[in-house]
């Protein structure tokens, strides 16, 4: 019963909701152009690759796990919240559970 | 004898520093804390102050690179963190930050357990006292609760200490083990160090308290208590295999409640138990690249901590705010303090040519080359979780976000140049790691982070958590919420019992006050007029002389009406020593 208490609509209808898009647009491009220019040093003569396991030798094996991990960490954690965890914030102050 | 106890010089810092004023109090601060740190740079490992007390020999001053090397960061971040408070007028807090950073210097120079036990206490009231320093709603309970559990552990810590030492373990701190100590005492210390390292599922008081705090005093808790237990941890517990789960639990354990927390400075605090966790983890694999990674990360967390926590409090000093859902688009208004936050997110993200990726990265070889696969993969995912949301998510929401209409105070110089000092030790590191590496107990074992394999891994890694940032970006934002964790057991049920049994024992305590006090009254009557209380001896009573009728006792009583003349005491008193003189002879 005290689930749910997402502030983030707050950006609805706002110029900050507008450009958000955009921002996250050039963060995703600006990271893929980086990432495949790190995944061409890896494969290339410059990288002496001095890993101990074979996923140390996998190229963009970090670039992946990286994304896998974050999303992971996220859809995890609130799950966990909100099943479990999150209550309202005066939840100690009001003294009830 | 030519070392000076670097504990020494602050405590003498501290008594100075309570009757200073002003400017003066200003310079004291400076340089004392200077001083501190030039005294623990002086220090060599043939120094040595032992004393013998009953029998027993305290070492207060055990120098070894391990010591020294605490010392130095715990020396250095205190002329940093004081910079940062320059502008407090409370000489209070001054004191209270100064003796509390000799507690902790005490500790890390301590070479037996009892001196240690000692000032781990003067560290745990002292920062009691920069708790209550806050000026929050929520600081009084906060702080008695930091209490209520530091004076657990503690009472854990000595009753491990005791068992210890009688069952013949020795004073001296060594690393401990099932041949050296009991169970019991090995364990009770273990339960106390953990307390401090704030190991889960010990750790809420962190959380609860630090970001109550003054946004100074919060500087100074994070270098303190929880990297002195990683020092004891060290000493004693290297190669304890259930420290290295333990670690890895902390490190996502404190990514995951980051994720869902709203409160800038309790995000952060959680970050402080995911980073002790991969030292906690590094003292679990024992060897000595993990050791010496664990000392290292120890020495870089302190820095790159310490400026994060001076960032969002200058945030907190500008706007009065301290929830993600209240702050957002400020960077125009403080673009220093936005880029001098953003060398702490860099550092304790493990970015390149920033002092976590020097520290961080020993750890998690050391598990690779000890074979430790689950450890090295986990340790890198908690290590993605602290970039998402230290280093993206955030200074997007406090500094970038949706923009807030916000009342911004201007910042004093001193916290700026605290910051500076911070970032540029922070870059310092990751620009010259060799300085530290040589620090070390093991000299780093010959780690060099700089490989292009490694320096490329990592940042894909970043990448990568970069990408996943801006997938989820609108499921990232800041929730009005509480996230309940192991201090709702003494907020909720057991503040209910504890409520419940203060309760019972005042009325216990009422009703026997009240039976007693209803006993004394009638006693107090019968006392005032002994003939009452023995009215059924009344035929002995002597009669009023007039008329020589029997009267029952007078309802006032006069003493002076039945007093016997002295000359009958006196024959009483005879007659009863006669038959005791007889009785005897």
């Amino acid at each position: 019963m005290e689930r749910g208490y997402h502030r983030s609509k707050r950006w609805r209808g706002t110029g900050f909701a507008m450009s958000l898009n955009r921002t996250m647009t050039r963060g995703i491009v600006a990271c893929l152009v980086a990432g495949a220019g790190l995944v061409a040093v890896e494969m290339s003569p410059l990288n002496n690759a001095h890993g101990t396991h074979w996923w140390h030798h996998l190229p963009a094996f970090d670039l992946a796990y990286g994304l896998v991990g974050s999303v992971v960490i996220v859809v995890v954690s609130k799950v966990i919240g909100s099943v479990w965890l999150q209550r309202r914030d005066t939840y100690y102050e009001d003294g009830d559970g | 004898m030519t070392a000076i106890h670097p504990a020494l010089v602050l405590l003498g810092t501290a008594a100075v520093v309570s009757v200073a004023r002003g400017r003066l109090r200003q310079i004291v601060l400076i340089f004392g804390a200077v001083a501190s740190l030039v005294a623990v740079s002086a220090l060599v490992p043939e120094a040595d102050w032992a004393y013998p007390v009953s029998g027993v020999s305290l070492q207060l001053l055990r120098v070894d690179p391990l010591s020294r090397l605490f010392g130095l960061i715990v020396s250095l971040i205190t002329v940093i963190g004081v910079v940062y408070s320059l502008h407090v007028r409370r000489s209070t807090e001054h004191v209270a930050i100064l003796l509390y950073a000799a507690g902790s210097l005490g500790v890390v120079f301590a070479g037996d357990w009892l001196t240690a036990f000692v000032f781990w206490e003067v560290m745990g009231v002292a920062s009691l006292v920069v708790i209550w320093h806050g000026n929050f709603p929520g600081t009084a309970g906060a702080g008695f609760r930091y209490l209520f559990v530091h004076i657990s552990g503690g009472a854990l810590f000595f009753a491990g200490i005791l068992l210890h030492v009688t069952d013949g373990g020795g004073l001296a701190i060594e690393p401990l083990n099932a041949a050296t100590t009991t169970g019991l005492g090995y364990w009770l210390i273990l339960a106390g160090v953990a307390v401090n390292a704030a190991i889960p599922p010990f750790h809420a008081w962190l959380t609860d308290a630090y970001p109550e705090a003054s946004v100074t005093g919060a500087v100074f808790l994070s270098a303190y208590t929880t990297k002195t237990a990683v020092y004891v941890l060290l000493r004693a517990f290297p190669g304890t295999e259930l420290l290295v789960w333990a670690g890895v639990f902390m490190a996502l354990y404190g990514v995951v409640y980051a994720v869902l927390e709203n409160d800038i400075r309790r995000l952060l605090g959680y970050h402080i138990v995911s980073q002790v966790g991969y030292m906690v983890a590094g003292v679990g694999m024992g060897t000595m690249l993990a050791t010496d990674g664990s000392a290292a990360h120890a020495f870089c967390h302190i820095l790159y901590k310490a400026l994060l926590l001076m960032g969002v409090g200058a945030v907190i000093h500008a706007t009065g705010r301290r929830t993600l859902t209240d702050l957002g688009g400020i960077w125009r208004q403080m673009p220093v303090v936005v880029g001098l936050y953003l060398v702490g997110a860099f550092s304790i993200s493990g970015v390149p040519l920033f002092n976590g990726f020097i520290s961080k990265a020993m750890i998690v070889t050391a598990a690779a080359d000890d074979g430790r696969v689950a450890v090295e993969l986990l340790l890198t995912l908690a290590s993605i979780g602290t970039f998402l949301h230290t280093g993206l998510k955030l200074p997007y929401f406090t500094f970038f976000g949706p923009r807030c209409r916000l009342d911004i105070q201007p910042i004093p110089r001193n916290m700026i140049v605290a910051m500076a000092l911070g970032a540029t030790c922070c870059i310092a590191l990751g620009l010259a790691p060799g300085w530290l590496y040589a620090q070390l107990p093991s000299q780093g074992v010959g780690y060099y982070p700089y490989r292009v394999d490694h320096v490329v891994a990592s940042l894909q890694l970043l990448l990568g958590t970069g990408l996943g940032f801006w997938f989820l970006l609108a499921k990232l934002g800041g929730q009005s919420t509480v996230s309940l964790d192991t201090d709702w057991l003494y907020r909720r049920p057991l503040s209910v019992v504890f409520d419940r049994s203060v309760g019972g024992a005042a009325v216990c305590g009422r009703t026997v006050q009240e039976r007693t006090q209803a006993a004394v009254v009638r006693l107090r009557s019968l006392t005032a007029n002994p003939l009452q209380a023995l009215a059924f001896f009344a035929v002995l009573m002597p009669t009023e002389s007039a008329g020589g009728v029997r009267r029952t006792p007078a309802a006032r009583y006069d003493e002076n009406r039945y007093r016997l003349p002295v000359g009958t005491t006196v024959f009483w008193v005879v007659v009863g020593f006669v038959a005791l003189v007889l009785l005897v002879w």
